[in-house]
């Protein structure tokens, strides 16, 4: 028996291991099947049951020339993929890969007819702020989960393994060869050797305390390529949705106060009852953008005038009772009846004929991500990455309904691609002491017998996040917030695990996310510190201008030897260009 | 007192195929009943605050992915979005294969 065979509790062997199951990992997975004999996909949660997906809400944008033409909607003729490239550009002010920009936008049609062939049903065609044309195509997020969930059981070399958290990749000269985690289920060690894996993780929405996010998003994948040296991009744009609920905390982050934000004129109050918006808007108010709103909310809390569970108020106590009550029967199905996903809302919010409810704004996307280029690799031989965790499509900001568009588009690229090394490279050889140090780490909090509470940590890393990395940041922040997580870090060697079964044990989970949440937090504070402007879903407070003569750079954050390093890179402009001048920020061109 | 906080009795059906054969044993856990409380509100708490070792599923939160399907007060609701307003049991989705306490094998659904 061989040291691996002794040390992993399974091992597992695979041309192409994708981590990840649901919009961009199924879609990688598809392609990949076609092209290898085998193919793994491993979920820390349940296939279909999982993931940011399907709780999209939930348009997918296609240019309106194709969606007139592939599926009879009313598009405008006038819409080109070019010009909703164009729209990418503008909405992420030109920090956006335009080579990547196009290829999405080309794409994206072809990739979306393929999901209706499955099965997908599609509705109407929307027109979201930030697209000059209608481009949303209404398919709910639950609409693609149960699809792909429904392809992937046809595929016989697709073996699905859930509740299973990859914690590590494993490399061997400088190559990426597999990747080591636990199965939830059973605590089992798991050696998966791959000649290839491709990372469909999403993004680390969950390193702050408010989230419309699933709980399991804690950016395992920007972590765990962030330590084998990968580059990451466009870090500093975690994206923000204002509005959301932060009472009662059951459903903290639920975004129903938002979408109704959209359809009646609510009011957005601080304590002392001022609309405050018209200090930051004064046209738009409350129909200002989504980053307006979250920055506006968000500064009246660090001025010390939020609510108190540290939000503001969203009321409609000044329109009439009936028209409140009419409001339900319209409202866009969605949200109609104060029903929203599976809530009966009025079972949760206060009397809106006579309070206002408690909102704040809440981690919404993840703009930034794992640096790919066209064939999503990410400069290190055999890891691919794709959908939200990667950087370079959406820049420094993203519009509506793009989201599900980069899983459609990017997932079967990984695959593809992916497949094409698999069969050309030979099975690498995994190393034992990496393999064994990872093992040890992993189980140390379960050893220990006292230490460090995993839960009270993670409050504490979501805490150090909202304050000093959240929706507005400034120097001093960020270098408390930095300080913070020094001192976070040096507890983590000290975390201890007190329920020692090995069976489903999610206190063993939260303990193993906490690094990753601790590094992803620590790239965002770095980068946010090297750009010194505002731009797109990053507000510094410090400096709240948008700076297109000096700042229209990526900013790259990487590991080098052990300590975290970025660098300021120019942008490749290429079709698109932004008017060189310095404005003020939320005032796009 | 008029500030005093209302608790509720949650009975939770435990099992661990690792521990007794797998034997099943009810445990009650009192819990502050909170405004807004949900069957994963409540749960959260237990995990938190009173009991690590309680296993149950949960992805999304608003009542799409239907992992945290389960049996409550004998009726099979998803705890995401089924408010608390009293004493409630809690008992794992009949019918597939159990992992421990409220998790079950949900993959039995896909007919894989």
């Amino acid at each position: 028996m061989s040291t691996l065979e002794k040390t992993a509790d399974e091992i597992v062997i695979t041309d192409v291991l994708i981590v990840g199951s649901e919009g961009a990992g199924a879609r990688a997975a598809l392609e990949a099947s076609k092209r290898c004999k085998s193919v793994v996909v491993a979920t820390k949660g349940v296939v279909g049951k999982s993931g940011a997906t399907l709780t999209a809400d939930a348009d997918i944008d296609i240019d309106s020339r194709s969606a007139a033409e592939l599926f009879g909607l009313p598009g405008d003729m006038n819409d080109s993929p070019e010009k909703f490239a164009d729209d990418m550009c503008k909405e992420g002010e030109y920090l956006n890969n335009q080579r990547l920009v196009t290829i999405h936008c080309d794409e994206a049609p072809m990739r979306l007819k393929e999901l209706v062939d499955w099965g997908a049903r599609i509705d109407k065609l929307t027109h979201a702020p930030g697209h000059t044309y209608p481009r949303g195509v209404w398919v709910p997020g639950t609409e693609f989960a149960r699809v792909l969930t429904k392809e992937l059981k046809k595929r016989d070399n697709i073996k699905l393994f859930e509740h299973m958290m990859i914690t590590d990749l494993l490399t061997a000269n400088g190559c990426v060869v597999g990747a080591a985690g636990i199965e939830i289920t059973t605590g089992k060690f798991f050696v998966i050797k791959a000649k290839a894996v491709i990372f469909c993780t999403g993004g680390a929405m969950r390193i702050y305390p408010h989230t419309t996010a699933p709980d399991e998003l804690s950016g395992d994948g920007l972590a765990m390529a962030y330590r084998v040296g990968a580059k990451l991009i466009d870090m500093e744009f975690p994206m923000f949705l204002p509005y959301t609920l932060i009472k009662p905390d059951s459903l903290n982050g639920v975004d129903f106060s938002y979408l109704l934000s959209a359809y009646v004129q609510a009011q957005a109050l601080n304590r002392h009852g001022e609309r405050y918006m018209a200090k930051y808007d004064p046209e738009r108010l409350e129909h200002s953008t989504r980053d307006v709103n979250s920055i506006a909310a968000m500064v009246e809390v660090l001025d010390g005038k939020g609510s108190p569970a540290g939000g503001t108020y969203l009321s409609l106590k000044h329109l009439p009772d009936n028209l409140i009550d009419f409001s339900a029967e319209w409202f866009p199905s969605n949200i109609s009846h104060w029903r929203y996903g599976g809530f009966n809302m009025q079972d949760y919010l206060p009397d809106l004929h006579t309070q206002a409810m408690e909102t704040s704004p809440a981690s919404h996307f993840w703009n930034g991500g794992v640096q790919i280029d066209e064939f999503c690799q990410t400069g290190i031989d055999g890891f691919y990455a794709c959908g939200e965790g990667t950087g370079s499509i959406h820049g420094a900001n993203r519009v509506s309904g793009n989201a599900l568009t980069m899983t459609q588009v990017w997932g079967p690229r990984a695959g593809i691609y992916a497949s094409e090394y698999a069969n050309g490279a030979d099975s690498g050889n995994i190393d034992l002491d990496q393999v064994a140090a990872i093992k040890e780490r992993l189980h140390a909090p379960l050893q220990r017998d006292a230490g460090v509470d995993p839960i009270a940590l993670r409050k504490r890393i979501q805490d150090v996040a909202w304050n000093y990395v959240g929706v507005v940041r400034e120097e001093k922040g960020l270098l408390k917030g930095l300080e913070e997580i020094k001192a976070i870090r040096s507890q983590l060697d000290q975390v201890y695990v007190s329920n020692k079964a090995k069976r489903f044990n999610h206190e063993w989970v939260e303990a193993l996310q906490l690094e990753n949440m601790l590094d992803v937090m620590e790239m965002v504070a770095e980068a946010s510190l090297v750009r010194k402007e505002s731009r797109g879903a990053l507000y510094r407070r410090d400096f709240p201008k948008t700076d297109n003569i000096n700042w229209v750079k990526n900013v790259v954050v990487q590991q080098d030897e052990g300590k975290i390093a970025t660098s300021v890179h120019d942008v490749e402009l290429d079709k698109y260009q932004p008017t060189r001048e310095i404005r003020e920020y939320g005032s796009k061109e | 007192m008029a500030n005093e906080v209302q608790t509720i009795t949650v009975k939770v059906r435990r099992a661990d195929p690792d521990v007794n054969g797998g034997e099943a044993t009810y445990q009650s856990y009192s819990v502050p009943l909170e405004p807004g409380s949900t069957v994963l509100s409540v749960l959260r708490h237990i995990t938190e605050n009173i009991d690590r070792t309680l296993s149950y599923y949960r992805s999304c939160r608003i009542g799409k992915c239907a992992g945290c399907r389960m049996v409550i007060n004998g009726k099979t609701r998803l705890a995401c979005t089924t408010a608390v307003t009293g004493d409630i049991t809690l008992e794992p989705l009949p019918g597939y294969p159990l992992i421990k306490d409220l998790v079950v094998d949900l993959s039995a659904e896909r007919g894989v």
